[in-house]
């Protein structure tokens, strides 16, 4: 009879170390995010005082180089957000009978989208957008 | 076995972490409506906190690393069955671990009478611990469920000190007010808030899990409404904290340097020798 070694990892080990670095991953979102409501607040503020109202229509999309920093923040969120069910989804379905290694290039296809609607209005403004 | 659930870990810390967002300002309206109740705790005043919604202040590394360490230690102390964010085998370990960022943002100036209190609060956890026979923080509380006569500390003296040299270090430790024109502004002024006032509220409900059952009842009967035990608990330590505060030779530091590390010390000593002399020890 075949004597096998033990699994050097203890069972459990890996559900406990990954709900104690979702916590800090929680912990970093709270704290991005009172960054991104106070950033909002205080631009509001500004704009407010400085008697300015965005143009009728207008979204941030459009306004280009001066909302890159709350697209920035925003896509950083989004990348946080994204981190715990792409990693959830991979572990549990890496690797797949029949998808095997195409599996990573289907989530890299999920991602690249977000990356991609950051991106959009910078290549907008470079090339003459409306927010140039 | 100890398993954990991403999902539920993530959705407990940030609720706990915006806990520690508010905790400043409710104690900010308690000493509006209730200043005698709040005397030597430095309480950051309400107008102070507005402010910080308004002016800009750059994010100071020292206390990102406070912040992420304090949230993740609120989220590990077990609020009730599935209130927690990991159930660690070692979990009273892993505090001790974390902790660590949170000492250089408490006090550079006296860096080593806190170091000395947070070994005499590990020292205090030991017989505790010991009598358990876990390092898991869910197991210490599990092991003085069935009411207030199966808590540890009425069952053996030497707990019984630990906790009283537990709540005596807490005390002095409550974090001094901010120096004035040192709190900046926006988040750092609001995170830094978060983390004098939250420091005391996180140690008060370790407190809880280790000596008073944490989420079971006084009584069985009411062992079904473990978040409202653990809040009203962890309400009445917070309480004694506050008293504790207004008599300044309790929470001299000065007593950082010998007196409570030798009393904790005293107490895992003797709570070691009691325990094999009752049998309680496993």
């Amino acid at each position: 009879m075949a004597h096998t070694l033990p699994d050097p990892i203890a069972p459990g080990a890996v559900h406990q170390l990954t709900s104690l670095a979702v916590a800090l991953v929680g912990a970093t979102l709270v704290l991005l995010l009172l960054v991104g409501v106070l950033w909002i607040r205080r631009r509001r503020r500004r704009e407010a005082q400085d008697h300015r109202p965005p143009p009728p229509g207008a979204s941030w999309l459009d306004s280009g180089a001066s909302a890159a920093p709350i697209r920035r923040l925003l896509g950083t969120m989004l990348l946080f957000a994204l981190l715990l069910p792409v990693t959830v989804a991979v572990r549990q379905l890496w690797p797949h009978p029949a998808l095997g290694p195409r599996l990573v290039v289907v989530w890299l296809l999920v991602l690249l989208i977000p990356v991609l609607t950051w991106l959009a209005p910078r290549a907008g403004s470079r090339f003459g957008g409306p927010g140039s | 076995m100890s398993e954990g659930a991403p999902g539920r870990a993530l959705i407990w810390t940030m609720a706990v972490a915006a806990v520690l967002l508010a905790w400043p300002w409710v104690l900010a309206w308690l000493q509006r409506v209730r200043p005698a109740w709040l005397t030597g705790t430095g309480v950051v005043d309400l107008a102070v906190l507005r402010r910080g919604l308004d002016h800009d202040g750059a994010l100071r590394p020292g206390t990102v690393a406070a912040w992420l360490s304090l949230v993740t230690v609120a989220a590990l102390l077990p609020a009730g069955r599935g209130l927690f964010a990991a159930d660690l085998d070692v979990g009273v370990f892993w505090l001790a671990v974390l902790v660590v960022p949170v000492l250089p943002w408490l006090d550079t100036r006296r860096l080593t009478l806190v170091v000395g209190g947070l070994a005499t609060l590990a020292l205090c956890i030991a017989p505790v611990a010991l009598r358990a026979a876990s390092l898991n923080l869910a197991d210490l509380a599990i092991a003085q469920q069935g009411g207030a006569g199966n808590w540890f500390l009425v069952r053996d003296p030497f707990i019984l000190l630990a906790a009283m040299v537990f709540l005596l270090t807490v005390a002095t430790l409550w974090p001094a007010p901010a120096r004035s024109g040192s709190g900046g502004g926006g988040a750092q002024l609001l995170l830094d808030a978060a983390l004098r006032a939250g420091l005391p509220l996180v140690l008060a409900h370790l407190f809880v899990v280790v000596f008073l059952g944490g989420w079971w009842a006084f009584v069985p009967f009411a062992d079904g409404a473990a978040l409202v035990n653990s809040a009203l608990k962890t309400a009445a330590v917070i309480a004694v904290l506050l008293l504790m505060r207004r008599r300044p030779v309790w929470i001299d530091p000065a007593n950082l340097r010998w007196l409570l590390p030798l009393a904790s010390l005293v107490c895992a000593a003797g709570g070691a020798v009691w325990m094999t002399l009752t049998g309680a020890a496993w």
